[in-house]
């Protein structure tokens, strides 16, 4: 038998060690004052007032602060834009009728010549820190991202502009290696920190971030939970909420169920199962951006076996999809059939392109026509859970080409792998997903570039077809528009080109879902990377009542 | 004794090696970083450019070679997507997965030996067949299924404990029962046979005829016996936990090790996850060490062959 001493003493170390679990636990951080607390009952919040602090949970890590980090994470671009701003953005434009350039640290930009970019600041403006905006912060922000020893994402996106110059103490401008007007849809993703951040290290401007955005950091440990305050001081007036918080909660139904417990008040990307749960509450709502994603497919129009290169087959297999179905069926009405690579809210979409209508006749009828009149078998490769019910889909649009002759075969692939596949053109269809972000370049270099490496393909499946050629001088010509006009005119074309030829098997758009607490009365704004505050009420709109926000009012 | 631990110590290397290569051949077999790392639009060039710029053109032997030269002084390199140490980011994440680890072992091991101790007790009793449901119930659950109903129950409904995060204390509570109840019950239906098979000793019997009180023989006689493989068990899924615990970290938010990892394979960020694993497969090591060294203080048999060495 042990003696009592030895007994206490084991009692002694199971109590510390669960004092020490517990203590670490709490030892990061504190829960927030905004929030309710757990045992507060949902609803409990006045309905009257609106609430003051809000709390989002994101699917994504939330990164840090520091813009000229890399993160690894789309949300790296979402949650900074809160405390630091770009020159420009894109997004829907105050009147409602289209998306543009809209401008944030801009006071006005132009392409004096097709391969100069010519950018004046705000005079004015001033940072967290005290500190004035000048061209030379620009300078400073875009040489560290686009010149780092090792570049990211967006050192690869920002490159096109070439080198910066100083022109005045308020104005910067790049001489292009070539023309590219499309870059302005890139702008976004440089975000100006102050120069005072040259003498910090990335970690020591994460640990106190610096901007001209509406909201001061209070706290964002890299991944962890960020917590901002409205700053008083922004030029646009302060922003509402007076207190946001944000952090990851990567399980989709724990987000939605912060919501039913009332301890969150935006959960991001509502899986489709779950929104008759928030619907049903009184309480909650499903906010929805309609159509800001889609999912197609990239044909592999090199290809003889299967036949794809023949446009006749490849229309077949657009026709033999019955996109309203999956639609009402698979995303419970939450989308809408993709009329062609753009729909409302691209430059360059165009109304009267009309999605391929499900005619499995005429399906069969063009497959006979082109010589397979019993169809044809082919290689499908796919994504499983990474996009909204992305193999489900899938699944329905092969059992549908069942229906006329073309047998399918899914190849479930992870991200890494199918993209290593497409870019070694080893595919006979690839999955294709797509935000709305108004200039198609990247979209249209994406699907009729890189996707193709000619270099690979036509040893095995002869020269590349001029078709592709074709689409290929039409990215090019847009790419290098020397204006908005001209670039919306030259993408209109693309866009009605890749819909007649059938480069892609056209599926459906998909709304981006969140659930809310009603009192809130949250919208988004139709932009590509939405923000959680009320950006209507400071850009001085009226919000919708709807909680379905169409891409353009108008 | 001494030689079993020298033995695993000059062992411990060469496991660690033959895991991280094999791990960086199946991450290399199955996907290019630079394909997530470039946005949709780079060239073949720009994917050439970044490809240099991390070290990802030179051949796959040169760059395991590196990484291990380099490892030996503790640098694992940066991350490729997060731009931070490797090492350093899997640190963070070690003390939010060693508590949530510590803390659903120790659930399992107070709430399963007991109950399995009871369930052995009064065998073929109404307590005996509840306690075993109850642990093939836990066996069968889906972990997933489980936390979520735990989370509606406790955080939706009853407002007692939070939904997910991490905090505070009372955010450890339902992660940590999560993840114990897989455990608790195997200690459960463990601890049950084991025990059955002892109190049906002669030297159970001589306790008891001895005049012991029914506890002191359950404790100090039965179930001393039956401690090494409760204590194999408990160590090793200590262990487990510690990198496993992906669906209980994912649905309650819990910033540990399992999520940064499945991030980093799928991404296939090979400094992350080398430096991740080269951790998860060192504590193993020392977990199995530590319990092999516990079985000598269970066991005075071993204790004595262990001397007699």
């Amino acid at each position: 038998m042990r003696n009592a001493p030895s007994r206490w003493r084991s009692v002694a170390v199971v109590v510390l060690t669960c004092s020490l679990i517990l203590a670490g636990c709490g030892s990061k951080e504190s829960p927030s004052s905004t929030s309710q607390s757990p045992s507060q009952a949902p609803g409990q919040a006045q309905q009257s007032a609106r609430p003051n602090e809000w709390n989002v949970v994101i699917a994504e890590q939330t990164g840090g602060a520091d813009p000229l980090s890399e993160y690894g994470t789309n949300a790296q671009y979402q949650l900074p834009i809160h405390v630091l701003e770009p020159l420009m953005h894109v997004e829907m434009l105050p009147d409602g009728s289209a998306w543009g350039v809209v401008n944030d640290l801009a006071e006005r930009w132009s392409f004096p010549n097709p391969t100069t970019f010519e950018v004046e600041v705000k005079k004015g403006v001033q940072f967290q820190n005290g500190e004035e905006l000048t061209a030379e912060h620009v300078k400073y922000a875009y040489d560290a991202i686009v010149f780092a020893e090792k570049p990211g994402r967006r050192a690869v996106s920002l490159k096109v502009l070439g080198d910066a110059e100083l022109v005045d103490k308020y104005t910067i401008r790049w001489h292009m290696p070539a023309p590219s007007a499309t870059v302005l849809g890139s702008m976004y993703t440089l975000l100006i920190p102050p120069l005072a951040r040259r003498g910090m290290t990335a970690e020591e401007f994460e640990a106190r971030p610096i901007g001209t955005g509406p909201y001061k950091v209070i706290e964002w440990p890299r991944d962890g939970t960020v917590r901002l305050e409205a700053w008083d001081g922004y030029r646009k007036g302060k922003a509402f909420p007076e207190r946001l918080t944000i952090r990851t909660v990567p399980d989709p139904s724990t987000r939605v169920l912060e919501v039913l417990a009332g301890t969150g008040q935006i959960a991001q990307a509502v899986p489709i199962e779950s929104l008759s749960s928030v619907e049903s509450n009184p309480q909650k709502e499903v906010v929805s951006l309609k159509g800001n994603f889609s999912l197609s497919y990239v044909i592999n129009i090199f290809k003889n076996n299967p036949p794809l290169r023949d446009q006749r087959v490849r229309q077949a297999l657009n026709y033999a999809v019955d996109r309203d179905t999956i639609v009402k069926s698979v995303l419970g009405g939450r989308g809408s059939a993709l009329p062609g690579p753009l729909w409302s809210g691209w430059l360059g979409y165009d109304s009267s392109i009309q999605p391929y209508p499900y005619d499995p006749d005429k399906a069969r009828a063009l497959l006979r026509e082109a010589g397979y009149p019993d169809g044809f078998s082919m290689k499908w490769t796919i994504t499983q859970g990474i996009y909204v019910k992305d193999s489900e889909i899938a699944q329905a649009v092969a059992s549908q080409l069942a229906k006329v002759g073309i047998q399918v075969q899914l190849q479930p692939l992870e991200r890494a792998r199918l993209l290593a596949e497409r870019s070694e053109g080893d595919y006979d269809m690839t999955e294709l997903a797509w935000p709305n972000s108004w200039i198609p370049a990247n979209l249209f270099a994406f699907t009729l570039d890189t996707s193709y490496p000619d270099a690979k393909l036509t040893p095995r499946w002869g020269a590349t077809p001029d078709s592709l050629t074709e689409a290929r001088k039409m990215v090019k010509d847009a790419g290098t528009a020397s204006s908005i006009d001209q670039m919306a005119t030259l993408y209109g074309q693309l866009n009605r080109y890749v819909h007649d030829q059938a480069f892609w098997l056209f599926v459906h758009t998909v709304d981006d879902l969140w659930a809310t607490q009603k009192d809130i009365a949250w919208r988004p704004y139709p932009t590509n990377y939405v923000v959680f505050y009320d950006y209507w009420k400071m850009a001085g709109l009226q919000a919708p009542r709807d909680p379905a926000v169409p891409p353009v009012l108008k | 004794m001494q030689r079993v631990v020298l033995a695993r110590i000059i062992q411990t290397p060469i496991a660690l090696v033959a895991v991280l290569l094999v791990v960086f051949l199946c991450l290399l077999a199955t996907g290019d970083p630079v394909e997530m790392l470039a946005p949709p639009e780079a060239t073949a060039a720009d994917k050439e450019q970044l490809r240099h710029a991390y070290g990802l053109d030179q051949p796959a032997v040169v760059q395991f070679g590196v990484f291990l030269s380099r490892a030996v002084h503790g640098d694992f390199g940066r991350s490729f997507f997060k731009g931070k140490p490797a090492l350093d980011l899997v640190l963070e994440r070690f003390p939010a997965s060693l508590q949530l680890a510590i803390a659903s072992t120790i659930i399992a091991i107070v709430v399963g030996v007991p109950l399995g101790i009871v369930a052995a007790v009064r065998r073929g009793t109404l307590i005996d067949q509840a306690a075993m449901g109850l642990a093939l119930l836990g066996q069968s659950i889906a972990s997933f299924w489980l936390a979520l109903m735990l989370i509606l129950l406790f955080a939706v409904q009853l407002h007692w404990l939070p939904v997910s995060g991490y905090q505070g204390p009372q955010y450890l509570v339902l992660p940590a029962v999560s993840l114990s109840l897989w455990l608790l019950a195997l200690l459960a239906r463990l601890t049950r046979s084991e025990m059955l098979e002892v109190l049906n000793e002669d030297y159970v019997r001589t306790a008891r005829a001895k005049g012991l009180r029914d506890w002191a023989v359950l404790i100090h006689h039965a179930l001393r016996n039956t401690l090494i493989p409760l204590v194999t068990m408990a160590g090793l899924s200590l262990g487990w936990q510690l990198g496993g615990a992906l669906v209980v970290e994912s649905v309650f938010a819990w910033p540990g090790l399992g999520l940064l990892l499945l991030e980093s394979v799928l991404r296939r960020d090979y400094p992350v996850v080398l430096a991740g694993i080269t951790l998860l497969a060192s504590v193993f090591i020392i977990l199995n060490l530590l319990v092999d060294l516990l079985y000598v203080y269970v066991d005075p048999r071993i204790r004595q062959g262990a001397t007699s060495l």
